[in-house]
């Protein structure tokens, strides 16, 4: 049997679901089933950030790639300084920065050359100039060395046609945007000589469905989907063995009333127009799959881990309490509104009174510059300025240090699905202080064993802890023991006997 | 290889076109090779091209050598194979507007069915089976994108539309649709929308951006001069439309022996060749003539003026643009006696230049000696001024009571017929640049009046000799002339056999001794040329210090 497992994309910044997608198509692909990581949008880069997933090119299938032939293509290196569409003997090529370079003809500015991100001296995109100084023309490079797409633009700046190419430069779809009712979209996608015709689809997601018929009629498999948002267009998917949505969060925002909570808007049409698509719901937590399985009882819901914790990782032993950062508190996941990172600031204030060295570190992407400048704000307002930073998301072995260097993990979020940041800061033995939210902390968080929770929106109840924590080694000593414990439970074998229980895959 | 640098064949011809077939049959008879560069994009070029008595191999197409499309098998494409990407489920003949619309029909949901435009399919006007272009619609309605096709069967150029229905990007692509040639229309700084710029993805990969199509042809002139120079022998680029690359020419990155063809006047005032402003078309050339290795003139008259005003060191030729075939040669002269009697033509546009009416007020005072007097005026007229030319000839036709003798007729091919027919031959033009008509007459035994207008007909004609000169604008002289040709029969065949020998002037054997010449020091100036040469570096430039 294959599995699919669906989603838009896999981007520099990952959320929760891709990771999770991620983990799970490693996972089936370690216990020998094959599992593809398939992914809709358009995505130049999308080899380089699945690699920064841990994923390999055989367990990926990205639409785009597909149709232009381009699922597993070696990957060549293209230098700016010696790409083959650049004449040097006609254009001086002006390296201005890391980020870009310039092509000059006679001293005026042609075209430029925007470097691959996280790489050194890597095409990754060239924009070519008009002579009235409009971008004409982007060439889209893919990561692996080959010109991609070609984006053409509107008189007004806006995207016109786009042109995709096959790793041999044949050109493969073609999208047109125009106006639906005076508004910009792409209207057209073609297809060029697929199977010796071409086809029109009128949206992405009509080319999408058809993508995946085509996917399930070659290798027949089951499809889970893990975005929300794509769940209608999974729907109208024929053929598929079975098909399950995968749900990363709380059905509801009201974390306290599972069975009368509104159901998040995303989520409704799931449990309305098309809960009869899908063979089945899949959540983390079995917590979960019972309010589920109460609110709706005609649905068939599953439950089966969001992650599981690689071998690697946990057979290096936590780091002890003196190789880490005295009192260092961490903040680990997305800044957004409904995690509520401004309890976290709250919380540390307490914390920083009693606890004179304390520090506080951010570590994720937040959901806005709006909400990061306010959280910044309230950071300096609060005379916290020299104790907290924020830093960028890290992924590898720099986030491996920092979960290496804290000493513990604080989670202010109202509602989680499972909450694998927790869980991946834990098999790094880290304790939790967390609100005792549905459905993740509550799943795995014990008292006095691998942390603490309190009541939901208790900020000085997880002041007190924090501190109460970091005055006593021994306690500190003793959950980090247990936090690596927990961790320990979700190792790949454990997760794979939950899989194979759940009753998803018979 | 000789290239004749113009912008296009199309099937209504000027005298530039004229005279690079007249050259180009030269060369072929002579087994000179030659290629006929055409600059400008056309869906119907090689059609074109067979109808002008050319092969493939004798043209080259700037956008042909990009999309790698010199060279196509013919295919003709049905209505049918217009894939939509979508299943067509109504074709509906338009025979009105010579095309066929496609629709998709969609059956709603109350059982009502609503027809969805795919796209409508254009014909060639000439070829009812032959599709010229396909407007492409997507499910919204939108006019996305126009196909053009070439007369050859394939997909040439795509233009992609803005949303307020404008030409956005064209794409110009080869055979497998690459896109190889783009341009972009944009609004510039006035807010004005035009061509904004160009980009070509070279046959070795490389992008080159132009901000005009100038700067493209530049390029495409330094790739076929790559392409067909070896060490020993170097290209030769005549211009025959200066604007076409006069600037390029100058600039060429490797040598080649360029030549300007002077086709009109350098003076813009022809009369006045000496102080005149420039003629604008010749300017940018004149004033870098030292730039180039050769200007061409069609007559010796032009050349001398040429060389008394500018003094330059380019080498100058006459080369005549005419050719008459050696097998002329030997056809059977026909005596004036066998000719309609007092019968004069004039073979020009109807146009104020040409000055028709000038020729009809001359016969009008001739008839008064020659009763059986008659004139045939045969050529287009030309509209501008509504026509003024045309009603100038008919009102010098009403004041000498002509319209008996004066007959106006169109544009004529049958040339020779009328012209074997014919006494008198008469230009009465401001300017010409060579004048093939009045060549092609006087090797027919006409006998040729004209005034004395730069350049040609006061070099065709050799006065007291083959015809008479007169002086410019004086019909009384001209119809003095003509009173005293048809009163002496005998002079008027004298000066009708003189105008048989002196076409040997024109013989295929005497160009060719022209041409040869100028191909010669062609070829005398090359091992010079190409010694100062040095081709460009390869080694050590490639990522791992290797060779390109």
């Amino acid at each position: 049997m294959i599995f699919y497992f669906t989603s838009e994309n896999i981007f520099s910044f990952n959320s929760g679901t891709e990771f999770s997608q991620a983990k799970r198509t490693k996972l089936f692909n370690l216990e020998r089933q094959t599992a593809f990581y398939v992914a809709r949008n358009y995505n130049p880069n999308f080899h380089q950030v699945a690699l920064q997933m841990e994923l390999s090119d055989d367990q990926l299938i990205n639409m785009y790639d597909y149709f232009q032939e381009a699922i597993n293509v070696p990957r060549k290196k293209i230098n700016v300084r010696f790409a083959p569409f650049i004449s040097k003997r006609d254009y001086h090529l002006d390296s201005v920065n890391p980020n870009y370079s310039l092509i000059k003809y006679h001293g005026r500015t042609t075209a430029k050359v925007n470097i691959a991100p996280l790489t050194v001296g890597l095409v990754g995109s060239v924009e070519y100039y008009d002579s009235f100084g409009n971008i004409a023309a982007i060439d889209y490079w893919d990561w692996r060395g080959f010109k991609s797409s070609t984006q053409y633009f509107h008189p007004n700046g806006q995207p016109g046609a786009q042109r995709f190419f096959s790793p041999e430069g044949k050109p493969v779809m073609e999208i047109a945007r125009m106006n639906i009712s005076g508004k910009l979209f792409p209207t057209m996608y073609k297809l060029f000589d697929y199977r010796g015709r071409n086809w029109r689809f009128d949206s992405e997601n009509e080319l999408f469905i058809f993508f995946m018929n085509e996917l399930i009629a070659q290798r027949p498999g089951v499809v889970i989907n893990d975005r929300p948002s794509m769940t209608d267009v999974i729907a109208r998917i024929g053929g598929a063995i079975k098909k399950f949505q995968y749900l990363h969060d709380v059905h509801t925002a009201d974390s306290g009333n599972p069975f009368r909570g509104e159901i998040m808007t995303g989520l409704k049409p799931l449990f309305t127009t098309y809960s009869s698509a899908y063979d089945g719901i899949i959540v983390a937590t079995n917590e979960q799959r019972n309010d589920l399985k109460k609110r709706y009882p005609k649905m068939n819901i599953y439950q089966a881990p969001d992650t599981y914790i690689d071998q690697e990782q946990l057979a290096k032993r936590p780091k002890n309490y003196s190789s880490r950062v005295s009192h260092k508190l961490l903040y680990f996941g997305r800044l957004s509104e409904e995690k509520h990172p401004e309890q976290a600031i709250r919380a540390f204030g307490v914390i920083k009174q009693i606890v004179s060295d304390a520090t506080l570190e951010f570590r994720g992407y937040s959901s806005s510059p709006d909400f990061m400048a306010q959280l910044k704000k309230q950071v300096v307002d609060a005379g916290l300025k020299g104790s907290v930073a924020f830093c960028s998301y890290a992924t590898g072995v720099h986030r491996d240090r920092i979960l290496d260097q804290a000493e513990l993990v604080i989670q202010t979020s109202t509602g989680e699905g499972f909450s694998m940041s927790l869980l991946e800061a834990m098999s790094h033995g880290l304790p939790v202080v967390a609100y005792d939210a549905n459905y993740g902390p509550r799943n795995f968080v014990r008292d006095a064993f691998n942390g603490y929770l309190v009541n939901n929106g208790n900020v000085v109840g997880l002041a007190d802890n924090v501190i109460k924590i970091f005055q006593d080694n021994s306690l500190w000593q003793k959950l980090s023991v247990g936090a690596y414990q927990t961790a320990k439970a979700f190792d790949a074998k454990n997760v794979w006997d939950n899989w194979q229980k759940s009753g998803i895959l018979n | 290889m000789n290239f004749f640098i113009n912008s296009n064949m199309q099937k209504n011809k000027s005298g530039i076109e004229h005279a690079e077939l007249k050259r180009a049959a030269l060369f072929r008879d002579h087994h000179e090779s030659f290629k006929i560069v055409l600059r400008d994009w056309s869906q119907t070029l090689h059609k074109d091209i067979k109808d002008s008595g050319l092969s493939d191999a004798e043209v080259i197409n700037m956008f042909d050598y990009f999309q790698g499309t010199e060279k196509v098998t013919e295919k003709n494409i049905q209505a049918k194979d217009i894939d939509f990407g979508v299943a067509v489920d109504l074709y509906e003949n338009d025979p009105k507007n010579n095309r066929v619309l496609a629709w998709q029909v969609i059956k709603k949901i109350n059982g009502e069915s609503q027809r969805r435009l795919l796209g409508r399919i254009n014909y060639f006007s000439f070829a009812k089976d032959r599709i010229s272009s396909t407007e492409m619609f997507d499910a919204f309605g939108n006019l996305y994108a126009v196909n053009y096709y070439d007369i050859r069967g394939f997909l040439s150029l795509t233009q992609w539309y803005t949303p307020d229905n404008k030409i956005g990007t064209e794409s110009w692509q080869t055979l497998d649709r690459r896109s190889v040639l783009e341009s972009f229309n944009k609004f510039d700084a006035k807010g004005e929308f035009k061509k904004s710029g160009w980009r070509l993805v070279d046959k070795n990969g490389s992008i080159y951006t132009f901000q005009t199509i100038e700067e493209l042809t530049k390029h495409f002139l330094d790739s076929i001069n790559f392409d067909y120079s070896s060490q020993e022998r170097g290209n030769v680029f005549i211009l025959d439309r200066t604007h076409l690359g006069d600037w390029a020419l100058r600039d060429l990155k490797k040598p080649a022996y360029t030549v300007i063809h002077l086709h009109n006047s350098q003076a813009g005032n022809a009369e006045d060749e000496m102080h005149s402003i420039l003629n604008n078309h010749y300017e940018y050339s004149l004033w870098n003539t030292n730039d180039y290795d050769a200007i061409i003139s069609a007559t010796s008259k032009q050349t001398a003026d040429v060389a008394k005003r500018f003094k330059p060191q380019a080498r100058l030729f006459t080369i005549p643009v005419g050719v008459i075939p050696s097998k002329h040669f030997q056809e059977q002269r026909i005596p004036m006696s066998d000719r309609f009697s007092h019968k004069i033509v004039a073979l020009a546009r109807i146009a104020p230049e040409k000055r028709l009416n000038d020729l009809v007020k001359a016969v009008g005072i001739a008839k008064k000696e020659i009763p059986d007097i008659s004139l045939d005026l045969y050529g287009y007229r030309d509209s501008s001024d509504n026509f003024k030319a045309y009603q100038d000839i008919k009102k010098a036709v009403e004041d000498y009571r002509l319209a008996d003798e004066v007959k106006v007729h169109g544009y004529t091919t049958n040339v020779s017929v009328i012209e074997k027919k014919a006494q008198i031959f008469a230009v009465t033009s401001i300017m010409e640049g060579f004048n093939l008509s009045m060549m092609e007459a006087l090797s027919e035994g006409d006998v040729g009046l004209t005034y004395d207008v730069n350049y040609g007909p006061n070099e065709l004609v050799v006065d007291g000799e083959n015809g008479y000169i007169v002086p410019n604008g004086d019909y009384h002289a001209l119809a003095e002339k003509i009173i005293f040709l048809f009163k002496h029969p005998d002079e008027l065949q004298k000066k009708s056999e003189r105008a048989y020998e002196l076409s040997k002037r024109y013989s295929e054997t005497k160009v060719w001794q022209d041409w040869r010449e100028l191909l010669d020091d062609a070829q005398d100036k090359w091992p010079e040329k190409i010694s100062h040469y040095k081709s460009p570096l390869l080694f050590g430039l490639a990522e791992n210090g290797g060779k390109l």
